[in-house]
This record gives C-alpha cells, sequence and structure tokens, in this order.
C-alpha cells in the first residue's frame, strides 16, 4: 500500500478482497507466474515492456480517471464456460508518467477502487530541448505517435481522392499506398499544417484583408451639436436629467446621449480566423522544430520551405491592424452562417475544425498509443496477406509453392477519428482467403481458408471464442480443405509496443517469452478440448532505432517481426510480415 | 447511331448491338449490394459478385445472413419479381439502420452497369432498348426509366421482353412469313427466367410499309400469371437436394454459384469447373453437386421456399396480387399446365411458332412440353429437331449465346430508327370521372374514358383520342380544380386538386386530352383551357402527373340538377333476356314453324294467347323495379346474341306471314307492335310507308307505330300523318297521342324530331285542349294529349329553347291545361316507384311542372309510369 493515493472515501480494502487482478508484462503472459504480478496493493510497480495487459475478474471494470473512460476488454473473457477473467489493454500515457499520477480506478458492486500503476522504463512524451532555454521538445517517441494518426489522416485523404469510397479503402490499394511512404527521403514526415499551408497560404491575405466587419449601434454622450439620432432610450435619459431646454440638460459640458455607429471586426468568424492563424503558427513552429529540426536536407525540402513561409505569413497577418481588436472565440463556439456558407471563410472553418480536433487527437493517440500499435499490428498484418494474394496468385503455375486466393473482397474501413487509439473499424479485415500449399502437383491436397478474426469479434467466431487467454491482438484461423476431417490452424498474432520501453529485452527472449507463453496456453486449452488446434505465433514489435530490425523466428513456429515505429519504415515491414506469414503457412499445409 | 438491346434479369444478362454481336454474362445470379449510406455508391457486376457483404459466408460477420436479419445483397431477380409484384405501389428494399432503397434505383443500377460493359453510353447518339416483363405496371415503368435518366440513361426505351422474342423470331423469318401467315394464327413465347415464368400468345398483324409486307405481334394486356418464379424453383432445389440446410450455406449456393441455374436450364457442367469454395456450418468445403440435379430439378415441388422468403422477407415483403398459396405438385406439371393454359385461350389458332426465351431456357426439349406435345401437333406446330433454328410452325429454343430478347430489343431499336412498324400493343385503360351524356337518360357522373379499354396502338408510336373530353369545367369563384382518373380495370382512382392562381369570375371550360406510348410508363394527361385564358399556375395548359395524385375512392354521382324540363325515356326491359325457359319455348316453337316460314292460324293463336307468356304483356313483376306490362320484348335491346338470333327469326316467321295471309293481317300487326326494338325492319318500313300513303285503316297500325317507331324519321312519318290528318279531330285522335307520346316514350332518339314537326303537334293538342277540355267528352283522349305534352318536352334535351318562357305556345299550353278538367293519375303510374300522389296532385298539374321546369326528382321518376301498359 506503500506510496498508494487513494481517493478520499474508497476503500481499498474491499478491492483486493473482492477483485482478483494481475498486470501481465506481456498480451502472452497470462498464466506465466514469471511475467505476471498479482495487484494486490494500491501500487504496483513492475518493468514495463511496451504492451501490459490486465486482467481483471469478471464483474469489475478499470477506469482512466483522466477522461473517464473504460478499459476496452481484449478478445473474450476466460476460461471457456465459466469467463471467470477478461483481459484488458492499458493505456501507456498515465505509465508513462508525464506529469500524470499513474492512477486508474476499478469499478466494482461496492464501488470505486484506486490503483497506482508504477512502470519502470516508459518512456516520456517530452524531452528536453537542445537550445539554452530550458525548453521541452517532443521525445523521438512521441514523434513517431503523432505520425500514425497522420498516417490514417494520409491514407482517407488518399481515398477520398481516389477511390471515391468515402471512408473505404480498397484493400488491395492498401499496401501499394504503404509502400509508397518515405520514397522521398528528402522531405520531412507530412502533417497537418503541410496540407493547410498548401492549401489555404495564398487565400488567407485575402480573407484577412477583406475581413467581413459591422456597424454597431451605441449610444453615447455626444456633444450637442453632433447628434443626428436618437431613441426613446436616449429620450428617457435626457427626461431625467436636470433643466428644461437641451442646451440645460447638456449640462456643462454640453453632451447628451444619443446614438452612434461604429465599425467593429470583432465577430465570431474573425473570432475564428484570428485563433485559426494564431494556431497555425503556433503548429508551423511545432514542425518546424519536431519534424524538420536541424536536418540540413529537410530545412531545405520544399515542405519545410512551405510551412516556414506561411508561419512567417500568419505573423504578419496577425499584426494586421484590423485583427487587433478581436477577442478570442469562446470555447465550443459553433460556427454562424458566415463560417458556414460564406465561400471564404467556409475553407477555413474546415480547416479550424481539423487542426482543433487534431490537438486533442494527438493527447488521445499519446494516452491509448498500445492500442494503437495493436491496431497498427493488425493493420500491417492484413496488408501483408493482400499482398501474398497479390504475388502468389492462384493462376500463377509453378510447383512447391504458396498459392493464395481471396474468396471475397471487402473494404478497409478508416474512422476519421481514433476510437480509444484505434483508426480502423473492426470487421473491416480482409478475407477469407483461400491458401494453397502445391507440393506435388495436385492443388487441393493442402488448401485451407484463412479466417481473420479481430478480438472484438472473436466471441462470434465459433474457434477464437475460446482464445481470450492467449491476448491475441488478432487471429488467423486456417481451416483445412478436403481432408476427411476438417482440422483448424490457428496463428495468434501480437503487437507490442517495445518502442515505448526504455529497457527491452533481446528478441530471441521475447521470441522465447511468446513460445512459452505459447505451448502453456496450447495445454491448457488442450485440456479442455480434444482435437484442439495448433497455435503458431506472430509478433510485431515496434521500434524507434535501427537496432534488430527485421525477421526472426524459432523452430516451434513463433516469428517474430521488429518494425520500426516511424510509418515510413512500414513499406519494409509488410514485406518482412509477409515473409513471415509466408513461412508459417508452408510450414502448417 | 448505334442500337443496343439489352436483357438484364439477373441471370446470364446480355446485351446486344447489330454491329459488335451478343454479349452474354456467365451463369450467376447477378447481385446489388447496398451501401449503409442512402447517398452511398451501389455495387454492381464483378464488384457486387466479389464482395462479401451477406454473402452466405461463416466469416466475417459481415458476410453473415440470419432469418432475422436485413439484406445488403439484393439479387437482381429478386428485384425485378418484386417490383412486378408491386404493381403500382412503390416498393423498396429495406436495410439496417431504417435506410432503404427503391427498387427501380436498385435495377436501374444493374442495367446500366450490365450496358457500360458493352460500351453503350447514354449519350444521343446510342439508342438503348431495355427489355422489361410483360407485367410492369406503368409504376414501374415510369420509376424505371426515371432512374435511368438519372444516371445519364435518359435515351433508353422500354420494351416487353415476349414482345422482343417474338421480334426476333418474326425477323429471323423474313418476308416469306406474311406469305405463310393466316388469319388467327398465333406465335407463343414462352420466357423462363430466375425473376418469372411468362407464357404469351400473339396473333399476328401485316402492315405494308414501303411496299414491303411486315408481321407484327399484337401484344394483348397481361393476365396475371405464375406468382412463383425461377428464384422460388432453384430455392426449392437447393432444399430437395440439400436438406437440413443452413441459411448461409443455402445462400451461398442461391447467389455464389451457377450450377443450380445451369440444372435448370438442362445444361451439364464438368468437373473441373467445380473449384468454388463452399461452407456448411463452420466448415470449408469444395461446392461438387453431382449431374443428377438436371433430372431432380423436375420434381421439385412448386411452392414457396420459407428460406428464401425467410432470408429476404424483413427487406422486402411484396405478394403478388394473384398468388394462391402453394399447389403442392412438381415444377414440369406446373409449366405444362401454363402452356397447356395457354394452348386453351386460343382454342381454333394454328401455332405459327414457340419460342422460347430467358436465361433458364431449356438447352434440350423439356418434359412438360413433350406433355403438350399432341395439342401443339394438332394445332400445326411440329416437334421436331433442330430447336436451335427460328422455324415457322416449329419449337425454337436458342442455343449457348443467343438472347433472343436482346436479338429481338435490337431490331426493334432498328426498325425504330428507321421508321418501319413494329408491333401492336393494347393500352391499358385510363377514365376520367366525368359528366356522361346520354340521349334519353338523365346524365350521370362515371369514369369517361381517356384511353378507351383495348387501344391498339404501334410500338414506340403515341395515342391519343381525336376529340379531348369538353365536359368538365372550372366553376366561377373555385381556388382549385379537383379531378378524378382511374387507371385500368379494376385499379383504384387517384385525384389530384390543381390550384388555381386566382378565382375565376365565370366558370370555364376545360378539355382534358391524354396521350400514351406503350411500355413509357403512364399517360401524359393534359388539361387546357378551351378558351386560352391563363387559368393554371403555368398558364393555359397543365399536365397532371399519375405520381402525385393521391388514392381516392371511388366518388359519390354528385347532386343531381333539381329540374331539367322533361322527362327521360321510361324503356322497359322484354323478359326474353331473363327468362331462359320462355326463350327456349319461343325456339321451340319456331322450330316448329313450316319451312315456307309461315305461321298456320293455330300457331298466330298459340303466340296471342296471353297464357303462353310470349308477346301479349303479361303482367307486371313486382320484384323488378324496371319491370312494365310487357312481353318478352321491350324497347331495350339486349345485348345478347341469343336473344337477336330468335327475335330475328320470329320477327322474319311474322312479317312473312303478316305479308302473305291477309286475313290476319291486323292481329300480326298487333303482334309485331309487341315486339319493340326487335320489330322486323320490314314492318317498320312498312308502317312508314303506311304513313307517307295517309292509309290508316286501323288502330294496331298507330298502336304498332308508337311501339316500334324508335328513330326521329319514323316518328316523323307518323307525326306528319297526323298534322296532315284532315279527319282532325274526329277520327283516332287518342290513337294518335298514344302512339307519339309512346314513341318519344321509349326511344331516346326520337327527342331528335325536328322542333317544328312537334310544334304542329302542340298546336293541334292545344286546340283538342281548348275544344274538349272542359267537357266530359273522350278522357283518354285528354289523357294521352297530357302524355304526348309531357314527352315532347324531350325535345328540351336537344333543343334548350323548345317551348322556354318567352314562347307564347307554351303560355297558351300552360294556361289550358290549368284551365280544362283535372285528369287522374293512371292507376298503375305509382306502381312500384315508392312514391305517392302529393294531395290534389293531378296529371295536369304533373305536366304542368314540366312544362315550367318545376320538375322534381320524384316526377321524373314516376314519369316512366305513364307508359306502363305497354
Amino acid at each position: 500500500m506503500g506510496g498508494s493515493d487513494p481517493v478520499a472515501g474508497e476503500r481499498l480494502m474491499g478491492f483486493f478482497e473482492e477483485i482478483e487482478a494481475q498486470i501481465h508484462l506481456w498480451p502472452w503472459s497470462v498464466g506465466m507466474a514469471d511475467e505476471s504480478i498479482d495487484i494486490v496493493d494500491g501500487r504496483v510497480e513492475f518493468p514495463f515492456y511496451g504492451s501490459p495487459t490486465i486482467s481483471l475478474a469478471r464483474g469489475a471494470s478499470l477506469i482512466l480517471p483522466s477522461r473517464y473512460e473504460r478499459f476496452l476488454p481484449l478478445g473474450t473473457a476466460f476460461p471457456p464456460g465459466t469467463s471467470k477473467y477478461q483481459v484488458y489493454e492499458a493505456p501507456y500515457g498515465m505509465l508513462a508518467g508525464d506529469g500524470r499520477s499513474g492512477n486508474i480506478r476499478a469499478k466494482t458492486g461496492s464501488g470505486y477502487f484506486a490503483v497506482t500503476l508504477a512502470p519502470i522504463g516508459a518512456l516520456p512524451r517530452l524531452v528536453a530541448g537542445d537550445g539554452s532555454d530550458g525548453s521541452s521538445v517532443e521525445s523521438g517517441l512521441a514523434r513517431s505517435v503523432l505520425a500514425w494518426s497522420q498516417f490514417f489522416d494520409d491514407l482517407l485523404d488518399e481515398a477520398g481522392k481516389n477511390w471515391q469510397r468515402g471512408e473505404n479503402v480498397p484493400w488491395g490499394e492498401v499496401w501499394q499506398f504503404i509502400g509508397t511512404l518515405g520514397s522521398d527521403g528528402s522531405e520531412p514526415r507530412m502533417g497537418l499544417i503541410v496540407k493547410i499551408a498548401d492549401q489555404i497560404k495564398q487565400k488567407m491575405p485575402g480573407i484577412v484583408q477583406g475581413a467581413r466587419k459591422i456597424l454597431l449601434r451605441e449610444r453615447q454622450l455626444l456633444p450637442t451639436s453632433r447628434v443626428s439620432e436618437t431613441d426613446i432610450r436616449c429620450l428617457d435619459w435626457l427626461i431625467r436629467q436636470p433643466g428644461r431646454t437641451v442646451a440645460e440638460k447638456g449640462g456643462h459640458k454640453q453632451r447628451i446621449m444619443a446614438v452612434t455607429r461604429r465599425e467593429s471586426f470583432n465577430t465570431l468568424e474573425n473570432q475564428v480566423l484570428k485563433d485559426f492563424i494564431r494556431r497555425c503558427r503556433k503548429e508551423s513552429a511545432r514542425y518546424l522544430q519536431n519534424e524538420v529540426g536541424f536536418d540540413p536536407n529537410f530545412r531545405q525540402s520544399k515542405r519545410a520551405r512551405l510551412v516556414a513561409s506561411y508561419q512567417r505569413l500568419c505573423g504578419r497577418l496577425l499584426n494586421e491592424p484590423n485583427m487587433e481588436e478581436i477577442s478570442r472565440p469562446s470555447p465550443n463556439s459553433g460556427p454562424n452562417y458566415v463560417l458556414q456558407n460564406d465561400l471564404r471563410y467556409r475553407e477555413m472553418w474546415r480547416w479550424y475544425s481539423r487542426l482543433l480536433k487534431r490537438e486533442d487527437e494527438e493527447d488521445r493517440f499519446w494516452d491509448w498509443q498500445t492500442r494503437a500499435w495493436s491496431d497498427i499490428t493488425r493493420f500491417l498484418v492484413n496488408a501483408a496477406m493482400v499482398m501474398l494474394k497479390e504475388q502468389y496468385p492462384k493462376t500463377a503455375e509453378g510447383e512447391d509453392r504458396l498459392f493464395v486466393a481471396e474468396i471475397a473482397q471487402s473494404l478497409l474501413h478508416l474512422r476519421r477519428e481514433q476510437a480509444m487509439g484505434c483508426r480502423i473499424v473492426p470487421g473491416s479485415e480482409p478475407g477469407p482467403f483461400l491458401v494453397s500449399h502445391r507440393r506435388q502437383g495436385k492443388l487441393g491436397e493442402a488448401s485451407a481458408v484463412l479466417e481473420i478474426v479481430h478480438p472484438r469479434d472473436s466471441d462470434k467466431h465459433y474457434l477464437a471464442k475460446l482464445l481470450g487467454r492467449t491476448g491475441g491482438h488478432q487471429f488467423l484461423v486456417l481451416n483445412s480443405l478436403g481432408g476427411v476431417t476438417p482440422q483448424q490452424k490457428v496463428i495468434v498474432v501480437w503487437g507490442v509496443h517495445t518502442a515505448g520501453a526504455g529497457n527491452v529485452p533481446q528478441v530471441a527472449d521475447i521470441l522465447a517469452s511468446a513460445d512459452r507463453a505459447l505451448k502453456y496456453h496450447s495445454t491448457v486449452l488442450g485440456e479442455r478440448r480434444s482435437g484442439f488446434p495448433r497455435l503458431s505465433g506472430l509478433v510485431l514489435c515496434s521500434r524507434l532505432e535501427d537496432v534488430e530490425l527485421g525477421r526472426y523466428s524459432n523452430k516451434n513456429g513463433v516469428s517474430l517481426v521488429s518494425v520500426p515505429a516511424d510509418p515510413l519504415g512500414w513499406g519494409t515491414a509488410v514485406q518482412d510480415v509477409k515473409e513471415a506469414l509466408k513461412q508459417t503457412f508452408e510450414s502448417l499445409l | 447511331m448505334s442500337v443496343f438491346g439489352c436483357s438484364a434479369f439477373g441471370l446470364k444478362d446480355s446485351v446486344t448491338n447489330p454491329e459488335s454481336g451478343c454479349l452474354a454474362a456467365d451463369f450467376f445470379l447477378a447481385d446489388v449490394v447496398l451501401p449503409r449510406n442512402p447517398l452511398g455508391a451501389i455495387l454492381t457486376g464483378r464488384e457486387a459478385e466479389e464482395e462479401r457483404i451477406h454473402s452466405g459466408m461463416p466469416w466475417p460477420p459481415e458476410a453473415w445472413v440470419s432469418l432475422e436479419g436485413y439484406l445488403r445483397r439484393v439479387p437482381v431477380s429478386c428485384a425485378w419479381k418484386a417490383l412486378v409484384d408491386a404493381g403500382d405501389r412503390p416498393v423498396r428494399w429495406k436495410i439496417d439502420g431504417g435506410v432503404s432503397f427503391p427498387i427501380a434505383r436498385i435495377l436501374a443500377s444493374h442495367i446500366t452497369a450490365v450496358l457500360k460493359n458493352t460500351h453503350a453510353s447514354g449519350k444521343a447518339g446510342d439508342s438503348i432498348i431495355v427489355a422489361i416483363p410483360d407485367e410492369l405496371d406503368e409504376f414501374g415503368q415510369e420509376s424505371l426509366l426515371r432512374e435511368l435518366k438519372s444516371k445519364g440513361f435518359g435515351n433508353v426505351q422500354l420494351l416487353w421482353r415476349p414482345i422482343a422474342a417474338a421480334m426476333a423470331w418474326i425477323d429471323a423469318q423474313g418476308e416469306k412469313l406474311a406469305d405463310k401467315l393466316e388469319d388467327g394464327d398465333v406465335l407463343a413465347v414462352i420466357y423462363s427466367g430466375p425473376d418469372g415464368f411468362e407464357f404469351v400468345g400473339f396473333e399476328l398483324r401485316l402492315r405494308v410499309f414501303e411496299g414491303r409486307r411486315y408481321a407484327l405481334p399484337l401484344r394483348d394486356r397481361p393476365m396475371s400469371s405464375l406468382s412463383l418464379a425461377g428464384i422460388d424453383w432453384a430455392a426449392g432445389m437447393i432444399e430437395t437436394v440439400f436438406p437440413n440446410i443452413d441459411t448461409g450455406a443455402f445462400w451461398q449456393a442461391f447467389t455464389g454459384f451457377p450450377e443450380v441455374w445451369l440444372a435448370m436450364a438442362q445444361i451439364p457442367w464438368s468437373d473441373n469447373d467445380l473449384q468454388r469454395i463452399w461452407s456448411q456450418g463452420n466448415q470449408w468445403r469444395y461446392w461438387n453437386p453431382g449431374l443428377d440435379m438436371l433430372d431432380r430439378i423436375w420434381g421439385v415441388q412448386v411452392k414457396r421456399s420459407s428460406i428464401l422468403s425467410g432470408l429476404t422477407e424483413k427487406s422486402i415483403s411484396v405478394l403478388p396480387a394473384t398468388y394462391h398459396g402453394d399447389t403442392g405438385i412438381a415444377w414440369d406439371q406446373m409449366l405444362y399446365e401454363q402452356l397447356d393454359r395457354l394452348l386453351r385461350k386460343k382454342p381454333k389458332s394454328r401455332i405459327l411458332g414457340v419460342v422460347f426465351c430467358g436465361a433458364l431456357t431449356p438447352k434440350t426439349l423439356p418434359s412438360w412440353v413433350k406433355m403438350a406435345g399432341d395439342t401443339l401437333q394438332q394445332r400445326g406446330c411440329k416437334i421436331s429437331p433442330p430447336y436451335d433454328l427460328p422455324k415457322i410452325h416449329g419449337i425454337w429454343m436458342p442455343g449457348d449465346g443467343a438472347d433472343a430478347i436482346a436479338k429481338g430489343a435490337a431490331v426493334y431499336g432498328t426498325r425504330l430508327e428507321m421508321g418501319k412498324p413494329t408491333y401492336l400493343d393494347t393500352l391499358p385503360s385510363y377514365g376520367l370521372w366525368a359528366e356522361i351524356r346520354r340521349l334519353g337518360y338523365e346524365p350521370l357522373w362515371d369514369f369517361y374514358p381517356l384511353i378507351p379499354d383495348k387501344t391498339e396502338v404501334e410500338g414506340g408510336k403515341e395515342f391519343s383520342l381525336p376529340e379531348p373530353i369538353d365536359t368538365l369545367l372550372i366553376k366561377a369563384g373555385s381556388r382549385e380544380f379537383p379531378m378524378i382518373l382511374k387507371r385500368g380495370g379494376d385499379h383504384a382512382c387517384r385525384q389530384i386538386k390543381t390550384s388555381l392562381p386566382k378565382p375565376l369570375d365565370a366558370d370555364c371550360k376545360v378539355l382534358v386530352q391524354a396521350t400514351m406510348k406503350p411500355a413509357t410508363g403512364f399517360a401524359v394527361v393534359t388539361v387546357e383551357s378551351t378558351d386560352g385564358s391563363e387559368v393554371f399556375k403555368r398558364g393555359s395548359k397543365v399536365k397532371l402527373n399519375w405520381d402525385y395524385m393521391t388514392e381516392a375512392a371511388r366518388p359519390e354521382q354528385p347532386e343531381l340538377k333539381s329540374s331539367y324540363g322533361y322527362p327521360f325515356v321510361a324503356a322497359g326491359r322484354g323478359r326474353i333476356h331473363s327468362k331462359k325457359e320462355k326463350r327456349l319455348d319461343l325456339k321451340r316453337f319456331l322450330d316448329q314453324v313450316p319451312p315456307t316460314g309461315i305461321l298456320s292460324t293455330q300457331q298466330i293463336y298459340f303466340l296471342k294467347n296471353k297464357e303462353n307468356h310470349f308477346l301479349i304483356p303479361w303482367g307486371w313483376d313486382r320484384f323488378d323495379p324496371e319491370s312494365f306490362d310487357i312481353g318478352l320484348f321491350g324497347p331495350v335491346r339486349e345485348d345478347d346474341p341469343e336473344v337477336e338470333e330468335v327475335a330475328e327469326k320470329l320477327g322474319e316467321t311474322l312479317f312473312k306471314t303478316f305479308e302473305s295471309v291477309r286475313k290476319h293481317r291486323v292481329e300480326l300487326c298487333r303482334l309485331m307492335g309487341f315486339m319493340y326494338a326487335y320489330a322486323p325492319p320490314g314492318f317498320v318500313s312498312f308502317l312508314m310507308k303506311i304513313y307517307q300513303q295517309g292509309q290508316v285503316n286501323h288502330h294496331n297500325l298507330l298502336y304498332a307505330a308508337g311501339r316500334v317507331f324508335s328513330t326521329s324519321s319514323s316518328l316523323e312519318t307518323l307525326v306528319d300523318r297526323f298534322n296532315a290528318d284532315p279527319s282532325y279531330p274526329e277520327n283516332n285522335t287518342a290513337q294518335f297521342f298514344w302512339a307519339i307520346m309512346r314513341s318519344l316514350c321509349y326511344y331516346p332518339e326520337t327527342a331528335l324530331l325536328p322542333p317544328e314537326k312537334e310544334y304542329g303537334v302542340f298546336e293541334r293538342i292545344y286546340q283538342f285542349f281548348c275544344d274538349h277540355g272542359r267537357n266530359g267528352g273522350n278522357q283518354d283522349a285528354l289523357k294521352y294529349g297530357l302524355c304526348t305534352v309531357l314527352f315532347g318536352l324531350r325535345l328540351r334535351e336537344v333543343n334548350t329553347t323548345f317551348l322556354n318562357p318567352e314562347d307564347p305556345l307554351r303560355n297558351k299550353l300552360s294556361s289550358v291545361i290549368k284551365r280544362m278538367r283535372n285528369i287522374g293519375f293512371p292507376p298503375t303510374m305509382f306502381r312500384g316507384t315508392g312514391v305517392r300522389p302529393g294531395p290534389g296532385d293531378n296529371l295536369n298539374r304533373f305536366v304542368l311542372r314540366f312544362l315550367n321546369h318545376m320538375d322534381t326528382q320524384e316526377d321524373r321518376r314516376v314519369a316512366g309510369g305513364l307508359a306502363a301498359g305497354g
């Protein structure tokens, strides 16, 4: 209990009596004693490897108090039949310190209980800058994580531009899009501010100089000689003044209340405009600092020059005289008629909304980056499957090789906004696929139908619903074809966000850990059901540096692909994932 | 100009272009996949086939189908069937979240995708003919054309698919067909496709164009046919071959695999084609149906598939109006019955050929056609191979790669481009609720035919009535103009109230006209002011849109006019139509007439015996409100050929006897009089001649004239005789009054008598009333005189100024009738009318009310009673 900081009124002791909870160092570590730590106290310290999970007795739930977001379950409850426990993915942000408490809350039938998680080795979002001013800059991890969001935005923009399918992208186009990433090494990463600068830079001076103004009707004390308009309230005022004539009522200053008109730029649309310019300038500075930095190649790049020039333009526009009196817009003010319908303001409002949303998105993405990595893991594995289909079509000739055909097609459905770190809508995985291994000239001798199961949908799958304890982020279920008795094999896919951890074990150790866990899960699950399918594993680890990148595997069918956290490296990573899958299929069929 | 003929009913869809030939799709049931969002893109063609949404696979969940769920995958054939079954109701395909799509939009998406595959475009340079089911309602046609236009295919024309197939056959015969064509020859067309079965017979008509003879099929209004379709048959087969199949596996086999449909078309498949993956439950396997399906297909029971209707009923549930439930017989029997029904419809016609069309056209002669083999042979249709050639008096089953419908559609398009004759169509009727005037009868509101029933028009040509309807008027002061239309025989009425920009100062008469082209949706109804004044918002003319009209009940008769100033005809019906036994008696009697055709004295007595209930009136039937004291014949001719036949024979016999046997002439004259409207024409001519010659020598000649003079010209001879008779008023006055009154009372056309002739009669009646009105002389003559005045007023129906208030004769008559002694009502006048005479009322007052335009509805109702005595 030492060091815990329970919220007043919460009863800690009851929590430990009511629920059983463990934190697992790896997603596969449920049931592995040396990789699981019981939560028996208000504070838990544990080594952080990137994607810890929490298993919790059913009936309780976990909440991230800073956002009041409920933890989402990962897969189905286990063990099958009794469904006593459920695995949850832990958020990253509060684990990484970053000025937050590390508190989470558990809700049971008796009330709320606070637990402080103290991970050792989680990387922070901000690090000290290179300059002498002592300011902080975003860490390499933070820049990579924020680039993930940008990656999906770019994919969505591409979808809107090329495929006219709204938020849906044909899977066949996805892996080609990944391949184009990083093709131009002289340019820094794409960012929202680059798009804004590209789209609206030319128009901004025109909008500011031609800003809409209104005539305000005011009542003021004016010299009697300048009064040209009065109203009932002015007359009320005049009547109340002592004196009989206007001259007497005007007093010694000879001023009376009258109606005047004044020009003003302080309208909602101009408040938004000014705020937009201000935010653009700030975002430009951030882009130049974090993405461009001091790299001489980047500093001369087209994007960097565009953003720098836009930053200067924003500074100049903010100093325009008509911007002076404009105040900040009140929070949560919706768009007025001008913002929605005036051609100039409408476009600005669209970008302003995206900019505002992105800031909020970044925070959420940072907090749920482990889930985001799981999402990206699924995305890369699915893209690799589609790549396999393209490169090993069923129509091709040849023996002793793999053939992959898609039985039915589907679209990748992206979200415009993240949902607890995820941008891909569950259920939009590709497939099913027909995977054949032609060995001796007889196609169909070793064929199977591959079903890709998202953990959210695993309760609907006859086999994946048994695999909740594995903590898998995706299941590839192979159903054999042509045999007398149907056989199934499952490849459990895990995404481990090792890029977020300071002290990550060696690849071989990770492989060994996953391998041990897989054997354990096979044994436990096999005890409950005879003929339980053979389990294989595929681990995708994120890496910040170029160390240990590539593909690894052991003899027991567990593969590991070390994937760069930066999306620019995903093109190569998909190739590695594809090869890992190919190797696994060949060994299984 | 490129012509494209398109047949896209969801299986083996094909497009034919005279230059590039026929392009047909594979034997897959075409699907359309709907988006979640109402504004999203509808997936069609290959994209839809490859898409996994609601494909029935066990994984992922979006591929699942269930009996309780909605379907986003729409089999095109189901959509066609729903559009046909919906008739004139809008029909939509529902999916999750309250989203739904019009069926016509789904079909238009599919058709445009099929067309685009063949590079047919919506540009003005292309002429596109799309085949549609024979029973597709105008509402469905209209909505389909609208959706096609919104997809950039405004140049599409629709064509009935049996007509298209018939045109393909006719085109293949060339000009030699015209030589072999005989009256009444019928070309049978059998469509079998997943969306329905159609058995249609076309009579062929010859038309000459630029010196060449063209045989044109004449399309009749479709009869409701089989309510189950190929989709029900296929579904039934899957359920039979794979008992206890789960819904997902069923749906995969139904929508994804061609073997089901190949079996129905009797096309075998090879094992090499069977590399398709299928799942049952959670297990995946290869789809491997046996070739025995080709035989098992015939034994499948005709019934609605529980799985298919369960899967689709939440998304769409349209039952055809003619669905009679499951029959419990096998499909081959059902198809044989349909063919037999078609052949029995025109039992005496020669069968010029039998054309099979549609994707499920069998490759070999099916058993159900063999079952009808004898009938076909007897009717001139040879059942001998080869069947893939279109022969006269043969069976044509186009082979692989040939689509009679698409080809015929292209033939139609080409002929249309060249202005050649195409086909003849029978339009659906349209009626406008309007006042219908019939001479002699009270005006009645009913549906006036804008497009008359059974109107024949050439395909691609427009029909309109030669004269617009001019009986409607917009009343002064009204803000809107209501109109009610009725379509087809038993469709509901629809109403529209056209808003007027301002109230009219005076009544405005309008002309209503309808124009209609076959297979182009609804008729276009135009309303136009007669004087060209801009009474409507868009000027003097407005077009009515059936879609925007609201359903309405059949309207009530508007309030009748209070006074007309004349009575209507009181034409009683004879009993020969209703009394079948009497008709048979009469026939038996006529059969005994000697070969000379001259009746014996005994036979004449037999005929005139009142107890035998033939010609002499035998009394009033209190249970028949239209009954008069008449015999077998009356002043109204029945539309009954049997009655006509008997009447003609009797008339001939009587008149021949009348001419031959002088002894019984007076009696025979009386008997022929009792034949009223059926009196032999010779006898009527004889009477007219008598009056022209002034040889009226017995009363029966006058009585007979009153009964049989049904035209103004015949009545004119009588009136002329009366006006010219120098013996007036001493001789036959009462009989003349009686005869003139009866003729005017019985027959509508007598109101066309020239007014000056009637004036002469009225002058004489006036004189008679002046001379005898106050003394107690001939009371019958006074009574008949009054009745003649009453029915003489019928001339007002034609001449509205006849005896108007300014007319001196009217005033003279009015005052003399007031002054003369009161004549009571005849005792039979009110019989059966439910009206009682008012206290102090009499015939004088009764006639005066008509003369002075003060007649009431009751007065008009009882006026006919004055002729009750026969």
